[in-house]
């Protein structure tokens, strides 16, 4: 760590399309809402200031708010961690409707019912490289952080599929989302 | 009322170690200076006829008045009819407590502009308005120091502590995933929710990766600061989910569901300043249509005043409405005369109303001529004066922001105060 050179970069904060673009682009979910037409339709819920999450996520509405907020508060973090909550869902859901592993997004590399601790290891190992951008050894302490909370929602629901929702929802609210 | 608890913090899915949290938040709130004031701000959107209620112009030939007669309650002049009796209430029962400030200029036509210059006392697009720095100034370490259920309400550089519920309330579309959202894909089968259990996982793996960040990042820049706000926001949507009911997704709260809000979220020391919002008063067609909108306002300050007076404030002895000032603005009034479709468009001079937190009342500060243009007068003692000027919104805002307890000096350099409003 004394060694890493992230150490002597300033952070910033993810801006609400980013986000966006990240979800879409790590898992394929878009957050998006029907309201229903002809009234109101369909909203982009981090695109959008009047309806959506915009401004809460920290963006602007160009009227109101017309200065971005480059720090998390109340808000925000709570728009990431339900975020992170829809997209995990969606692409749990979304994956294991796939047999073959290779044709998924993010669970390439585990069976839906598959526990056995080295696989599982393999598949948070892809998995921060997918949402965070780390790489990371299996038998890492990160991973081993990881681990115990998979286990911990696999052994409380035994479900591992919830398990990996769980886990997935943890992964796409971390620090190293909410800050570049 | 829902009061704090540590188990209903936990609710929420706070670790140990959000819960641990909760004592540094305890810490927080004493070390804020209690003896300056809260600020509850009620925005009457759209521009108020005055001459319903605050500045009465009857049989004046130059201004189109409605039926009604002036009567003095508690030293206020008002003007009542039965047809609209929440007036009468709202100054019979807190006159005593009540300033009333007309010939407030805000010299646009426009509704942001107009905002605008009464929220933030300039005509910058860039701004803070009297809650944000209020908020900034002396409370910014709390959970949601600025808490707007409205729309307007301006954060300038001070985004970070304004939280907003959202145009259409979507905040509580945050707090409880039962009121999330529906799909786009209109596919209603049960989405993810995270048991208690499940959340305060979710919640420790995420705070632990944070707090080891923050060691190895925090040393540059304001790289501390941004990870500390990410680590103490975690708990700080915990505490207002715990703090009040926000409902679900609506296009307008009703002043009622603010004003409970409000009243909880500064009783339990989430916020120092609330924005509420009530809208419908621009009424360029039927503004007879003022007389409804003014007693659904009047009446909400009546029951919002008198929740304040009944619910015990911070310091022993006191109650909420001792340290809570209330500020009634609406962004522009209306033009003297009716238009063709017996409505009034807008005009430059407005009224407010002070009520509450230990201010003089039972007074009206300011006047308008009969061709409803801002009288001069003496900032310093309210008082009308041939060789003083019209009272503007750098003004006013200057003196409310030294009447809640912040220097405005600091923020308004230039501008003289209004302060007979601390008078």
């Amino acid at each position: 760590e004394e060694d890493d050179p992230r150490a002597a970069l300033a952070v910033k904060k993810m801006r609400p399309v980013q986000l966006a673009q990240f979800a879409d682009a790590t898992t394929g979910f878009v957050w998006k809402t029907n309201l229903g037409e002809p009234a109101i339709g369909t909203v982009d819920l981090l695109r959008d200031s009047f309806l959506g999450y915009q401004v809460l996520a920290g963006g602007i509405d160009s009227l109101y708010v017309t200065r971005p907020s480059h720090t998390y508060s109340a808000t925000s973090t709570l728009v990431l961690a339900s975020l992170a909550r829809e997209a995990a869902h969606a692409v749990v859901e979304a994956d294991f409707a796939l047999a073959d592993p290779g044709d998924r997004r993010l669970l390439t590399r585990i069976d839906a019912n598959d526990t056995d601790e080295s696989a599982v290891r393999d598949q948070i190992v892809a998995l921060y490289l997918a949402i965070l951008g780390e790489i990371v050894e299996a038998d890492s302490a990160d991973v081993d952080e990881t681990l115990v909370l998979f286990t911990a929602a696999q052994t409380a629901s035994g479900d591992p599929v919830r398990a990996w929702k769980v886990t997935i929802t943890a992964l796409m609210q971390d620090v190293r989302v909410a800050f570049y | 009322m829902k009061k704090i608890s540590r188990r209903n913090l936990l609710v929420g899915g706070a670790t140990a170690a959000g819960a641990g949290m909760l004592g540094l938040h305890s810490t927080l709130h004493a070390a804020t200076d209690r003896g300056s004031k809260n600020l509850i701000i009620v925005v009457a959107s759209g521009g108020w006829d005055t001459t319903y209620s605050l500045d009465p112009k009857p049989g004046v030939g130059s201004i189109d008045a409605p039926v009604g007669d002036i009567e003095e309650l508690g030293g206020i002049p008002v003007f009542t009819d039965a047809s609209r009796p929440a007036a009468r209430a709202l100054f019979d029962n807190h006159a005593a407590i009540t300033t009333v400030v007309n010939g407030l200029t805000v010299q646009s036509l426009v509704h942001t502009d107009c905002a605008k210059r009464v929220m933030t006392g300039t005509p910058s697009d860039t701004a803070p308005d009297f809650g944000a720095i209020t908020a900034n100034e002396l409370g910014r370490d709390l959970p949601a120091p600025y808490l707007v259920l409205g729309q307007t309400s301006f954060s300038g550089p001070y985004a970070s502590i304004a939280t907003r519920a959202g145009t259409a309330n979507q905040v509580g579309t945050l707090l409880d995933p039962a009121r999330a959202f529906p799909p786009e894909s209109g596919d209603f089968s049960p989405r993810f929710v995270p048991d208690s259990a499940e959340a305060a996982l979710i919640r420790a793996h995420v705070l632990a990766r944070a707090q080891r960040e923050k060691a190895l990042r925090g040393i540059v820049g304001v790289n501390e600061s941004r990870y500390r706000d990410f680590i103490e926001s975690l708990a700080r949507g915990d505490e207002l989910a715990a703090t009040a009911d926000f409902g679900g997704f609506d296009y307008t709260l009703d002043l009622g569901v603010q004003s409970q809000i409000a009243l909880d979220v500064l009783e339990q020391g989430i916020s120092r300043v609330v924005q509420m919002e009530i809208g419908g008063f621009d009424t360029h067609d039927n503004n007879a249509f003022q007389a409804v909108k003014q007693d659904e306002l009047f009446a909400g300050l009546a029951a919002l005043i008198d929740e304040l007076a009944a619910r015990d404030g911070a310091d022993a002895g006191s109650k909420m409405l001792d340290e809570t000032v209330v500020v009634v603005v609406s962004e522009m009034g209306r033009t003297p005369l009716l238009n063709d479709a017996l409505g009034k468009d807008h005009w430059p001079v407005t009224s407010a109303m002070i009520l509450g937190g230990g201010t003089s009342g039972g007074r009206v500060l300011g006047a308008t001529t009969d061709a409803f243009l801002s009288e001069p007068m003496n900032l310093k003692t309210g008082e009308l004066d041939d060789g003083g000027g019209q009272l503007g919104y750098s003004n006013f805002a200057a003196g409310l922001l030294n009447l809640v307890g912040v220097d405005a000096a600091e923020y308004l350099p230039g501008a003289e105060a209004f302060d007979a409003l601390c008078v």
